[in-house]
């Protein structure tokens, strides 16, 4: 990616490429990006303190008997990125819109839940390389959510040790307790979703996170 | 189930590696705890294991190997091997739950 200067300049170049992250990690190594903005609808970089959630709404992600997430939850970390929000900088109507945004998109889709994690807890990370941040948590925001953000896997890493990473991942957000999708701003998002959304059907396990 | 599935980009399953779950689903031994699907983004299938103070996962890769991550307690393992049509290499079945 020679001749992308800034960090603004290579999310626009890599946004629809499946090799995104290997992109962000070789052109701007060390999480570099995490120091810049990404688009100019940004409300600043991403901040130690923030809380990072991430919607879980596909049911191929939870486990098929227990409330808990499979580690797929975040296998886009290696490739486009894994979608996150900053709840601190998201609006109302901005987390109402992330949701609608990932159930409506197809039948068999139900706003789960949800995982959160500090910005700082997810950039404590280290898998494997002594000393070495193995995620990067960036603003990426999009002109209809401000608050948009994405992790990285800091570096290129092989095939063979992507698990790990992901397992990691899912230990910082707890993956084993998904948290109540009433919950989020006191209900409010859930208030204000669509009869059609709130009415999908729960699987059976999640019946105690109705 | 096409490309896209999750609404972030994902691909569609890679049929070989459903093909290889499967088949190393067959041949587990009888009694031994099943394991759990999963489909990741890249289409690559997957199956895992997971109670309080164990947690197994392979990831079936499109070269005909699998990826491997086992940790019980402090113990961890992880790793590639090349799977095979009509059995499980001891090491990794020394791995499973029982």
């Amino acid at each position: 990616m020679a001749g992308l200067g800034s960090c603004a300049d290579l999310n626009l170049a890599t946004q629809d490429q499946e090799d995104r992250v290997g992109q962000f990690a070789d052109a701007k190594p060390g999480c570099a990006c995490e120091q810049d903005t990404l688009s100019e609808y940004s409300p600043g970089i991403v901040e130690d303190n923030e809380t990072i959630l991430r919607m879980v709404c596909v049911p191929m992600h939870i486990h098929s008997k227990k409330p808990e997430l499979k580690s797929s939850f975040f296998s886009h970390i290696a490739s486009f990125g894994a979608s996150v929000q900053r709840l601190e900088k998201s609006t109302d109507e901005e987390l109402t819109a992330c949701v609608e945004g990932l159930v409506s998109g197809a039948e068999d889709r139900v706003w789960l839940g949800y995982v959160q994690a500090s910005a700082r807890a997810i950039r404590d990370v280290q898998v494997g390389k002594e000393g070495k941040q193995s995620f990067c948590v960036a603003d990426a925001a999009l002109e209809n959510n401000r608050a948009h953000a994405e992790i990285h896997c800091a570096y290129r890493i092989p095939e063979a040790d992507r698990i790990e990473y992901r397992v990691q991942l899912m230990n910082v957000f707890k993956g084993k307790t998904v948290l109540n999708r009433r919950s989020v701003r006191d209900g409010a998002i859930w208030n204000a979703l669509g009869a059609e959304l709130k009415t999908r059907a729960l699987p059976p396990q999640w019946a105690d996170l109705a | 189930m096409g490309a896209n599935w999750d609404g972030e980009g994902a691909k569609a399953p890679v049929i070989s590696t459903l093909r290889a779950a499967s088949n190393f689903v067959c041949l587990l031994p009888t009694g031994m705890e099943m394991p759990e699907p999963m489909l990741h983004a890249s289409g690559h299938a997957g199956l895992s294991w997971s109670s309080d103070d164990f947690y197994g996962e392979l990831e079936f890769l499109e070269n005909g190997y699998a990826a491997y991550y086992f940790s019980r307690g402090q113990e961890r393992h992880k790793g590639v091997f090349a799977m095979e049509v009509d059995s499980i290499p001891a090491a990794i079945t020394a791995l499973l739950p029982t």
